[in-house]
């Protein structure tokens, strides 16, 4: 049975706190966002599959999704022995409102 | 090969989410495995259309994201509703939000995981055969709508003949560009019989350089249904449904 993405490896990049906004992705430099875009589409890809999607050369992409890496924006996982590229989605924020209104909520 | 279909305004009120019930039931009536979540956790308000009540809702999109259930699991078949017009090998898929309010409150007090939320979409899709899901957003921009837009394959985009409505989608349709979304469509609705329709629909395509998919009529009849079934199920060959029909046509393709 295959595991769900959740499920998945382990990340094996360091650091590896979803930070990815949203509002993030539309400030990205158009390549960029042209490939998160992709990548929140199919939710993972090996860069393989990147390279096609993009039609540009593997070092290119590579370097591409390093400084993606880097950002804190996508993540390495291994799924079945292959290494993939996964968008590191954030979460929606906590309230910021006073503790008194939730607990009044109950 | 499935397709994801958000129907989403900028404002609220312009009729979300009777829009996504209806599309999605007529695109189910075709003979397509349809499902349909309700991302609008803030407000839920399409299990309405279906007759959900709190009772009936054992698990919801919530109880996914807290991590509770699988995705699939919150799933509620609701193809009975297709009833004589089914075409046999429809089938329609709903996956509500909680309409708890200590549900609710716990999501704005909480939050919860974005990335958790796009996993689920994909395997909806996959568990459920779905051949389309419809995405129902909050209205507005925010990081939920703007994920629900950057995975669409269709982007349905609501608005009323109203000024606020008109800068509000101008506004989304740069952003819907942006996220590269690979077809819009544009859907007025509440539109006076006073209008032009044909000039309102030239208008609108110009301003915004998207196709207008259908001008929905302000209905009276819709009105008084007041979301409690499925308007163009129950009157398939009203004004209103008929364009509705268009518009799901061209979904479909």
């Amino acid at each position: 049975m295959t595991n769900s993405p959740s499920e998945r490896s382990q990340p094996n990049t360091p650091d590896s706190e979803p930070s990815l906004k949203m509002l993030d992705v539309m400030s990205l430099p158009d390549e960029q966002r042209s490939v998160v875009n992709w990548l929140i589409r199919k939710t993972e890809a090996t860069l393989a599959e990147i390279v096609e999607q993009t039609e540009q050369s593997e070092p290119v992409v590579q370097t591409m999704l390093n400084d993606l890496v880097q950002q804190g924006f996508v993540q390495v996982i291994e799924v079945e022995g292959k290494q993939h590229y996964r968008p590191l989605l954030g979460s929606k924020p906590k309230s910021r409102l006073s503790k008194n209104i939730w607990d009044a909520l109950g | 090969m499935s397709k994801i279909v958000s129907i989403h305004s900028f404002r609220g009120g312009t009729g979300k989410s009777n829009t996504t019930a209806n599309l999605a039931a007529i695109v189910a009536r075709y003979g397509y495995r349809v499902g349909m979540v309700d991302t609008d956790i803030q407000s839920p308000g399409i299990h309405v259309l279906f007759g959900f009540t709190e009772e009936r809702m054992h698990y919801s999109l919530n109880d996914y994201l807290w991590g509770r259930c699988l995705i699939e699991e919150a799933a509620y078949d609701v193809s009975s509703v297709l009833k004589e017009t089914n075409n046999k090998k429809g089938s329609l898929y709903l996956i509500p939000s909680s309409i708890k309010a200590r549900d609710i409150t716990k999501v704005l007090r909480e939050g919860f995981d974005f990335g958790l939320l796009n996993d689920g979409f994909q395997e909806l899709i996959d568990k459920l055969n779905l051949d389309y899901l419809f995405i129902d957003t909050h209205p507005g921009l925010n990081e939920e709508t703007l994920l629900s837009i950057t995975i669409s394959d269709i982007l349905v985009l609501i608005l009323r003949p109203d000024r606020q409505d008109f800068q509000g989608t101008a506004v989304t349709v740069e952003v819907a560009r942006k996220l590269e979304v690979p077809k819009m469509l544009l859907v007025v609705n509440k539109a006076l019989p006073i209008l032009d329709f044909e000039a309102l629909q030239q208008q609108v395509e110009k301003t915004y350089n998207t196709k207008v998919a259908g001008i929905l009529p302000h209905s009276e009849d819709m009105m008084e249904l007041a979301s409690t079934d499925l308007f163009c199920l129950r009157f398939p060959n009203h004004p209103f449904s008929k364009v509705m029909d268009n518009v799901a046509k061209q979904i479909i393709g």
